[in-house]
């Protein structure tokens, strides 16, 4: 299968900006002062939709029961047929904690949702003038999801403050309106899982 | 290859009976599963089918997904299936799934008597070379005298999919070659008629959630349309 040339380009251009924003951030906080512009944590998922391996950097609020990240992701192609890039922008917030000690928390009920977008030159997000208001553009997919967490908090944090592990269970828009539809389809056809390690920086 | 397997079960057909059988004809089964299903359960129940088309959109973003619970539904048909390939099932890499899981999207075979020619003529936004005119001309010719033709494209003539000019010359060269019936979807709207007052008639099914189907008989030369509800 040739090789899809205009998604590595999309691809190196993507890795470039992430680049250049860890180096932003990295230098603002060189000066001994923690910038607002410095993540709060890095994520690094697998599955979800968001690429069967995905990364990227978040910001959090309310002691970090509010987050909100920006991922890159990658399909192989051994998996995908061909290599497809994704990019997502994932929001969620906790239920409630619980913690267990003074350094172990347990989030048992986190909701949230993802926007994704697969780039490159099979999927489209913005459709072409003769497609438009006739197809969805299906490289834009949105992902819900239920989650729980479990993490540990480093009483003396040096580069990291804590890390955590997160599981979520979750769909897609097209997969509901397949599942609202139909009988035939299933919860069990249409849910997927997620597992995400967090490092909170 | 899903095609080449059916089309090798309607060789082994036993009558082989010129000119005389009845199919049942349907398409745009998107995400109504539910009612592909019954609607499968219902030509199930009809030993007199020969055997099935569809002729394109079983999907509605071309997602694999969407291949895999289709064919888990339509592989439950007793008859022989064949399946053409709808605009929404070339979306994202419908093109490729459709040409694994099928085969090729252009393709003929005889079947008593009558040459099918299942073509993909979804040319919205596409810039160039669909339909193959030319691909589809050396087959309308090989009927020659002695086979009836039967053309199956998802989108008939003057849909959105089709500009006029490649609306007249998909009619001009159905005209030329005395189509017998020309079977489409994508409209959603049943219509059986003489579209151009060419002597070509178009079958345009309704889609599968509007709980029906069309069968087609042939007995000599006469041509029998039917809708059947379920």
């Amino acid at each position: 299968m040739p090789r899809d040339r205009s998604s590595n380009r999309t691809s190196a251009r993507t890795l470039r900006l992430i680049a250049f924003g860890a180096i932003l951030c990295g230098s603002i906080h060189a000066d001994g002062h923690r910038s607002p512009l410095l993540p709060d944590f890095a994520r690094l998922q697998f599955a979800g939709h968001a690429g069967m391996v995905s990364a990227g950097p978040g910001y959090s609020w309310w002691d970090h029961r509010i987050e909100s990240g920006l991922s890159y992701g990658w399909v192989p192609a051994f998996v995908g047929d061909r290599n497809i890039h994704i990019l997502s922008q994932k929001n969620s917030i906790s239920l409630g904690r619980l913690r267990l000690g003074p350094a172990f928390f347990l989030e048992p009920a986190m909701a949230g949702f993802a926007t994704h977008f697969s780039v490159g030159d099979k999927y489209e997000i913005l459709l072409p003038d003769s497609q438009r208001d006739y197809y969805w553009p299906d490289g834009l997919f949105f992902w819900i999801f239920g989650a729980a967490k479990a993490g540990y908090m480093f009483e003396k944090p040096t580069y990291l403050s804590g890390v955590a592990v997160m599981a979520e269970v979750g769909t897609i828009n097209q997969d509901i309106q397949a599942y609202t539809r139909n009988h035939y389809v299933t919860l069990d056809d249409i849910l997927s899982l997620a597992i995400s390690a967090q490092f909170y920086l | 290859m899903y095609n080449q397997g059916n089309l090798d079960r309607l060789a082994l057909d036993p009558l082989r009976t010129p000119r005389h059988f009845k199919i049942a004809v349907m398409a745009d089964s998107h995400l109504w599963y539910d009612e592909l299903k019954v609607a499968v359960g219902r030509i199930n129940l009809d030993p007199t089918i020969d055997f099935v088309i569809l002729a394109g959109d079983f999907t509605k973003f071309g997602y694999a997904d969407e291949y895999d619970r289709f064919t888990d539904i339509f592989n439950k048909l007793a008859a022989p299936h064949v399946v053409g390939i709808g605009n929404h099932d070339l979306q994202a890499d419908g093109f490729t799934l459709f040409t694994r899981v099928f085969g090729p999207t252009d393709f003929s075979f005889v079947y008593r008597g009558v040459e099918f020619i299942f073509f993909n003529d979804n040319a919205r936004g596409i810039r160039c070379c669909i339909p193959k005119f030319d691909w589809l001309e050396t087959e309308l010719a090989a009927a020659g005298d002695t086979l009836k033709i039967f053309t199956v494209s998802h989108a008939p003539p003057l849909s959105d999919q089709l500009d006029t000019a490649k609306s007249e010359r998909m009619a001009g060269l159905f005209a030329k070659y005395k189509v017998a019936l020309s079977i489409h979807g994508h409209t959603h709207a049943f219509e059986y008629s003489e579209k151009f007052r060419d002597g070509v008639p178009y079958l345009v099914t309704d889609a599968v959630n509007k709980r029906n189907y069309v069968t087609v008989v042939l007995d000599g030369d006469v041509l029998t349309v039917e809708r059947v509800f379920f």
